[in-house]
Protein backbone atom coordinates (compact mmCIF):
# COMPACT_ATOMS: atom_id res chain seq x y z
CA UNK A 1 0.00 0.00 0.00
CA UNK A 2 0.99 3.36 -0.83
CA UNK A 3 -0.90 6.60 -0.95
CA UNK A 4 -0.08 10.15 -1.24
CA UNK A 5 -2.16 12.99 0.07
CA UNK A 6 -1.64 16.70 0.35
CA UNK A 7 -2.61 19.71 2.54
CA UNK A 8 -2.01 23.14 2.71
CA UNK A 9 -1.15 25.48 5.50
CA UNK A 10 -4.46 25.74 6.87
CA UNK A 11 -4.85 24.36 9.96
CA UNK A 12 -8.60 24.00 9.91
CA UNK A 13 -8.06 21.42 6.93
CA UNK A 14 -5.69 19.31 9.06
CA UNK A 15 -8.23 17.27 11.36
CA UNK A 16 -10.10 16.14 8.15
CA UNK A 17 -6.65 14.42 6.70
CA UNK A 18 -6.08 13.04 10.47
CA UNK A 19 -9.32 11.12 10.45
CA UNK A 20 -8.86 10.48 6.73
CA UNK A 21 -5.91 8.56 7.26
CA UNK A 22 -7.06 6.92 10.39
CA UNK A 23 -9.75 5.43 8.39
CA UNK A 24 -7.39 4.14 5.59
CA UNK A 25 -4.92 2.51 8.44
CA UNK A 26 -7.71 0.91 10.60
CA UNK A 27 -7.65 -2.37 8.59
CA UNK A 28 -3.83 -2.74 9.54
CA UNK A 29 -3.48 -1.62 13.14
CA UNK A 30 -3.75 -3.64 16.13
CA UNK A 31 -7.25 -2.34 17.69
CA UNK A 32 -4.85 -1.17 20.82
CA UNK A 33 -2.34 0.95 18.62
CA UNK A 34 -5.28 3.34 16.80
CA UNK A 35 -5.04 5.79 19.52
CA UNK A 36 -1.18 6.00 19.42
CA UNK A 37 -1.43 6.52 15.81
CA UNK A 38 -4.28 8.95 16.02
CA UNK A 39 -2.35 10.81 18.50
CA UNK A 40 1.26 10.82 16.73
CA UNK A 41 -0.25 11.73 13.52
CA UNK A 42 -2.58 14.78 14.84
CA UNK A 43 0.51 15.95 16.60
CA UNK A 44 2.72 15.73 13.30
CA UNK A 45 0.61 17.42 11.37
CA UNK A 46 -0.16 20.45 13.38
CA UNK A 47 3.46 20.54 14.26
CA UNK A 48 4.23 20.77 10.25
CA UNK A 49 1.35 23.44 9.52
CA UNK A 50 2.40 25.43 12.47
CA UNK A 51 5.66 26.00 12.17
CA UNK A 52 6.99 25.48 8.43
CA UNK A 53 8.18 28.38 7.34
CA UNK A 54 7.26 29.04 3.80
CA UNK A 55 8.20 31.99 1.88
CA UNK A 56 5.40 32.35 -0.19
CA UNK A 57 2.25 31.29 0.63
CA UNK A 58 0.57 28.17 1.47
CA UNK A 59 1.88 24.19 0.98
CA UNK A 60 1.32 21.84 -0.25
CA UNK A 61 2.53 19.81 1.95
CA UNK A 62 3.07 16.00 0.91
CA UNK A 63 1.57 13.08 3.61
CA UNK A 64 2.40 9.75 2.49
CA UNK A 65 1.38 6.58 4.12
CA UNK A 66 3.05 2.99 3.01
CA UNK A 67 2.95 -0.42 4.51
CA UNK A 68 5.92 -2.59 4.56
CA UNK A 69 7.78 -5.45 6.02
CA UNK A 70 5.22 -5.28 8.63
CA UNK A 71 5.01 -1.17 9.15
CA UNK A 72 2.94 1.20 8.41
CA UNK A 73 5.06 4.13 7.96
CA UNK A 74 4.00 7.97 7.78
CA UNK A 75 6.19 10.64 5.73
CA UNK A 76 4.84 14.55 6.35
CA UNK A 77 7.41 16.67 3.98
CA UNK A 78 7.01 20.15 3.78
CA UNK A 79 6.49 22.53 0.61
CA UNK A 80 9.60 22.98 -1.76
CA UNK A 81 11.12 26.26 -0.29
CA UNK A 82 10.09 25.52 3.02
CA UNK A 83 13.13 26.46 4.99
CA UNK A 84 14.97 23.91 6.38
CA UNK A 85 16.01 23.47 10.27
CA UNK A 86 17.66 21.04 12.14
CA UNK A 87 15.47 18.82 14.67
CA UNK A 88 16.58 18.24 18.23
CA UNK A 89 18.22 15.22 18.75
CA UNK A 90 16.74 14.47 22.11
CA UNK A 91 13.10 15.44 22.95
CA UNK A 92 12.23 15.65 26.62
CA UNK A 93 10.25 12.83 27.68
CA UNK A 94 6.62 13.88 29.03
CA UNK A 95 7.15 12.96 32.25
CA UNK A 96 10.00 15.46 32.52
CA UNK A 97 7.85 18.36 31.05
CA UNK A 98 5.92 20.39 33.46
CA UNK A 99 2.84 19.28 34.29
CA UNK A 100 1.48 23.38 33.92
CA UNK A 101 2.55 23.97 30.70
CA UNK A 102 0.20 24.89 28.46
CA UNK A 103 2.41 23.65 25.25
CA UNK A 104 5.69 22.06 24.18
CA UNK A 105 3.81 18.59 24.23
CA UNK A 106 3.70 17.61 20.41
CA UNK A 107 7.02 16.33 19.43
CA UNK A 108 7.01 14.69 23.13
CA UNK A 109 3.86 12.73 21.81
CA UNK A 110 5.11 11.37 18.48
CA UNK A 111 8.01 10.04 20.24
CA UNK A 112 5.57 8.40 22.86
CA UNK A 113 3.07 7.43 20.54
CA UNK A 114 4.56 6.25 16.96
CA UNK A 115 6.96 2.70 17.31
CA UNK A 116 9.50 4.59 15.45
CA UNK A 117 10.40 8.47 14.38
CA UNK A 118 13.04 9.94 12.34
CA UNK A 119 13.58 13.47 10.99
CA UNK A 120 15.57 14.77 8.04
CA UNK A 121 16.08 16.86 5.41
CA UNK A 122 16.06 15.62 1.74
CA UNK A 123 16.13 17.31 -1.31
CA UNK A 124 15.92 20.97 0.83
CA UNK A 125 12.59 19.54 2.49
CA UNK A 126 12.13 18.91 6.15
CA UNK A 127 10.72 15.31 6.58
CA UNK A 128 9.51 13.30 9.50
CA UNK A 129 9.03 9.92 9.17
CA UNK A 130 6.97 7.83 11.82
CA UNK A 131 6.38 3.99 11.81
CA UNK A 132 4.03 1.90 13.82
CA UNK A 133 3.86 -1.63 13.89
CA UNK A 134 1.00 -3.56 12.18
CA UNK A 135 -1.62 -6.08 13.20
CA UNK A 136 0.98 -8.64 11.11
CA UNK A 137 4.13 -7.21 12.14
CA UNK A 138 5.31 -10.55 13.84
CA UNK A 139 4.64 -12.28 10.81
CA UNK A 140 6.80 -9.98 8.40
CA UNK A 141 9.28 -8.32 10.78
CA UNK A 142 10.85 -11.89 10.34
CA UNK A 143 11.58 -11.66 6.73
CA UNK A 144 13.21 -8.27 7.41
CA UNK A 145 16.79 -8.06 9.50
CA UNK A 146 16.07 -3.68 9.22
CA UNK A 147 13.48 -2.47 10.71
CA UNK A 148 14.85 0.79 11.15
CA UNK A 149 12.95 3.50 9.47
CA UNK A 150 14.66 4.81 6.25
CA UNK A 151 13.92 7.59 4.37
CA UNK A 152 11.76 6.92 1.15
CA UNK B 1 -17.81 28.60 21.51
CA UNK B 2 -16.24 25.02 22.49
CA UNK B 3 -18.00 24.68 25.82
CA UNK B 4 -21.25 24.82 27.32
CA UNK B 5 -21.75 26.15 30.71
CA UNK B 6 -23.98 25.58 33.42
CA UNK B 7 -24.07 26.33 36.99
CA UNK B 8 -24.57 23.31 39.77
CA UNK B 9 -25.83 22.83 43.30
CA UNK B 10 -23.02 24.53 45.01
CA UNK B 11 -21.56 23.15 48.16
CA UNK B 12 -20.99 25.64 50.87
CA UNK B 13 -22.28 28.31 49.14
CA UNK B 14 -19.78 28.35 46.51
CA UNK B 15 -20.65 28.29 42.85
CA UNK B 16 -19.53 25.30 41.18
CA UNK B 17 -18.98 25.30 37.23
CA UNK B 18 -20.27 22.65 35.07
CA UNK B 19 -18.85 23.22 31.34
CA UNK B 20 -19.33 20.52 28.49
CA UNK B 21 -17.45 20.49 25.38
CA UNK B 22 -19.76 20.93 22.31
CA UNK B 23 -17.63 19.47 19.56
CA UNK B 24 -16.54 16.04 19.20
CA UNK B 25 -12.68 16.88 18.55
CA UNK B 26 -10.53 19.69 20.69
CA UNK B 27 -7.68 20.23 18.49
CA UNK B 28 -5.23 23.18 17.36
CA UNK B 29 -7.82 24.62 15.36
CA UNK B 30 -10.87 24.93 17.90
CA UNK B 31 -8.27 25.39 20.59
CA UNK B 32 -8.31 29.15 20.94
CA UNK B 33 -11.79 29.17 21.23
CA UNK B 34 -11.88 26.64 24.25
CA UNK B 35 -9.27 28.81 25.40
CA UNK B 36 -10.99 32.09 24.70
CA UNK B 37 -14.42 30.17 26.71
CA UNK B 38 -12.13 29.43 29.39
CA UNK B 39 -11.06 32.36 30.31
CA UNK B 40 -14.62 34.04 29.77
CA UNK B 41 -15.78 31.11 32.56
CA UNK B 42 -12.71 32.08 35.00
CA UNK B 43 -13.97 35.90 35.18
CA UNK B 44 -17.56 34.64 36.10
CA UNK B 45 -16.96 34.12 39.94
CA UNK B 46 -16.86 30.18 39.68
CA UNK B 47 -15.45 28.73 43.29
CA UNK B 48 -15.09 25.24 41.21
CA UNK B 49 -14.96 23.40 38.10
CA UNK B 50 -16.21 20.49 36.70
CA UNK B 51 -15.44 19.89 32.95
CA UNK B 52 -17.46 16.92 31.50
CA UNK B 53 -15.60 15.28 28.32
CA UNK B 54 -18.08 12.78 27.81
CA UNK B 55 -18.80 14.09 24.21
CA UNK B 56 -15.34 14.58 23.18
CA UNK B 57 -13.54 11.49 21.21
CA UNK B 58 -10.33 13.24 20.53
CA UNK B 59 -8.13 15.81 22.43
CA UNK B 60 -4.64 17.23 21.15
CA UNK B 61 -1.93 18.72 23.05
CA UNK B 62 -3.52 22.02 22.13
CA UNK B 63 -6.88 21.30 23.33
CA UNK B 64 -5.05 19.62 26.64
CA UNK B 65 -3.39 22.73 26.81
CA UNK B 66 -6.24 25.26 26.93
CA UNK B 67 -7.61 22.83 29.72
CA UNK B 68 -4.06 23.39 31.47
CA UNK B 69 -5.17 26.99 31.35
CA UNK B 70 -7.81 26.47 32.94
CA UNK B 71 -5.94 25.28 36.07
CA UNK B 72 -3.49 28.06 36.03
CA UNK B 73 -6.22 30.59 35.93
CA UNK B 74 -8.16 29.48 39.06
CA UNK B 75 -7.56 31.00 42.35
CA UNK B 76 -6.10 29.46 44.95
CA UNK B 77 -8.25 26.78 47.12
CA UNK B 78 -10.64 26.16 43.34
CA UNK B 79 -10.43 22.49 42.38
CA UNK B 80 -10.76 21.44 38.63
CA UNK B 81 -12.22 18.60 37.92
CA UNK B 82 -12.54 16.44 34.38
CA UNK B 83 -14.74 13.47 33.95
CA UNK B 84 -15.85 11.37 31.28
CA UNK B 85 -12.79 10.45 29.62
CA UNK B 86 -12.99 7.81 27.26
CA UNK B 87 -10.81 6.23 24.74
CA UNK B 88 -7.63 8.58 23.16
CA UNK B 89 -8.85 11.25 25.58
CA UNK B 90 -8.12 8.71 28.59
CA UNK B 91 -5.02 7.59 26.65
CA UNK B 92 -3.61 11.32 26.28
CA UNK B 93 -4.33 11.89 29.98
CA UNK B 94 -2.88 9.41 30.65
CA UNK B 95 0.44 9.38 28.49
CA UNK B 96 0.94 13.24 29.34
CA UNK B 97 0.25 12.41 33.68
CA UNK B 98 -2.42 14.57 33.43
CA UNK B 99 -4.22 12.07 35.58
CA UNK B 100 -2.21 13.02 38.80
CA UNK B 101 -2.85 16.99 37.52
CA UNK B 102 -6.32 17.22 37.41
CA UNK B 103 -8.64 15.49 39.72
CA UNK B 104 -10.63 12.64 37.65
CA UNK B 105 -14.52 11.64 38.13
CA UNK B 106 -16.46 8.92 36.38
CA UNK B 107 -19.51 11.98 35.51
CA UNK B 108 -20.32 14.97 37.02
CA UNK B 109 -22.35 13.82 39.66
CA UNK B 110 -19.40 11.90 40.91
CA UNK B 111 -17.04 15.34 40.58
CA UNK B 112 -20.45 17.58 41.89
CA UNK B 113 -20.61 14.80 45.27
CA UNK B 114 -16.93 14.74 45.50
CA UNK B 115 -17.06 19.20 45.55
CA UNK B 116 -19.62 18.64 48.58
CA UNK B 117 -18.06 16.30 50.76
CA UNK B 118 -14.95 18.72 50.64
CA UNK B 119 -17.14 21.79 51.80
Amino acid sequence: MKLTFTMTKDIHESDALVLKLCEEVRPYLPESAAGSFEIALSEAITNAVKHADIPDGSGPFEVMLLKRCGLLVVVITDPPGTKTFYFPKTIQPLDEIDAFAESGRGNSLIQACADSVRYCVRKGRNRLLMAFNTEDAGAEKSKSKNLEVHDA
Amino acid sequence: MALVIRDADSPNGSKVCIASTDTPRLTAANAPELKADVTAMVGQGYKHYVVDLSSLSFLDSSGLGALVGLLQSVEAGSHVCVCGINGVVKQLFEITHMTKVFKIHNNVDDAVNWLQELA
